[in-house]
């Protein structure tokens, strides 16, 4: 591939990437504005041992959120009591009263020993990495 | 549009060694949040805008009023340049560049580079560190006038903040990096507050943080969309490099 193809295919792949991302925002927001539940912001990492994700949403207490896990997927939905009002398109007030998301886990993980907590409406979850394979001795 | 830059000033103002803040979306949007509460709080008024084909083609609407996303505001010889839009990877150079000719055009005594800086335990941490980078002698002056900031020793800087600190050293203008301890995809409200207690040490910066403590909750729900598009302008500047440790000079 000589350098101005890379470079048309490169600029190609960067403006199907923005016009995706663009939908997805779009969407996000559609699904925010008719149904009244947040899409939080959230964050997944990985440390030796475990994943541990976390999910921003504000005014939501430990008695508000409903956690369930997979092997490979993480799913929340929390009850903010203290109900968000946010000003939407033309000014229009909408009031939010959940929040709801679907996370799928980089890496396979054991559900069972997960550990949930919240703090300042963050809420952070660890969840071990499911063990596998056979320890390999090195002579 | 020559340079696809321009700082427009509608208003001139008969400044003496003013203040400059900077408070562009970054990490935890922790500039942003602390000049919108500063220029909202204290009546700033605009005095000019950015514009840019690095940025998208829109206006701000509030309360039917049009407003410029990427604004310059002024009050009690201070000027505040504060958006509502993160500067795109490839707009980084010029609008940085050209912003920092226009800052240095109003002899400052300092310019203050508003941010955060990511930290993976946030979530533990009740009273953020605000970290300092004085980009030569004046501004390291300055720092030692200011109470809690301590000096940021070691690591890497990303994206237009650090061309900011950069670029003004070039043409020697002094500035002053304060980056608050904050969360990297979540906006931080409680940093933001940090970094305004900071700059509580000026008169003509001194703002009452307890209102934007009260509606931190609110503001990290309504501030969501614009971190997620700062976040995706970040991940492209490889902003992560902020967690790493430098190898060269050891």
């Amino acid at each position: 591939m000589h350098d101005d193809e890379f470079v048309s295919e490169a600029n190609r792949l960067e403006k199907r990437m923005k016009k995706m991302s663009e939908e997805v925002t779009r969407r996000i927001k559609e699904f925010e504005y008719s149904s009244g539940i947040l899409e939080p912001l959230y964050e997944v990492s990985e440390r030796p041992g475990e994943v541990i994700v976390s999910i921003d949403m504000p005014g939501v207490s430990k008695e508000d959120v409903v956690l369930h896990a997979t092997e490979s997927r993480l799913y929340v939905d929390a009850e903010c009591k203290r109900k968000i009002c946010l000003k939407g398109v033309r000014g229009h007030e909408k009031v939010f009263t959940r929040y709801r998301k679907t996370i799928s886990l980089p890496s396979p993980v054991d559900p069972d020993l997960a550990k949930a907590s919240v703090r300042n409406g963050v809420l952070e979850i660890k969840l071990p990495k499911r063990k596998g394979g056979v320890k390999i001795e090195v002579d | 549009m020559s340079d696809r830059v321009e700082i427009i000033e509608s208003k001139t103002k008969e400044s003496d060694k003013p203040l400059i803040l900077e408070g562009f979306p970054d990490t935890g949007l922790v500039g942003m949040i602390a000049t919108s509460h500063l220029v909202n709080s204290l009546d700033f008024e605009q005095v000019g805008h950015i514009e840019s084909t690095y940025f998208p083609p829109m206006i701000t609407v509030h309360e039917g009023e049009m407003y410029e996303p990427v604004g310059i505001f002024y009050r009690n010889n201070v000027y505040v340049v504060t958006s509502e839009l993160p500067i795109p990877m490839q707009g980084v150079y010029p609008v940085i560049h050209a912003l920092v000719k226009w800052m240095k055009g109003k002899s400052p005594t300092v310019i203050f580079s508003l941010g955060g800086i990511p930290e993976p335990d946030r979530i533990k941490v009740d009273d953020p560190t605000v970290f300092a980078l004085p980009n030569g002698k004046e501004a390291a002056e300055v720092l030692k006038t200011l109470k809690g900031p301590e000096l940021l020793k070691e690591g890497f800087l990303v994206g237009p903040k650090a061309m900011l600190l950069k670029e003004c050293k070039k043409i020697g203008a002094p500035a002053l990096g304060l980056f608050s301890q904050a969360y990297y995809k979540y906006p931080d409200p409680g940093a933001a507050a940090k970094i305004l207690r900071v700059l509580s040490a000026f008169e003509s910066t001194k703002v009452d943080v307890t209102p934007l403590i009260e509606s931190a909750e609110q503001l990290r729900v309504q501030y969501r969309d614009i971190m997620r598009r700062t976040e995706e302008e970040m991940s492209q500047m490889e902003k992560s490099r902020e967690l790493e440790v430098p190898g060269l000079l050891v």
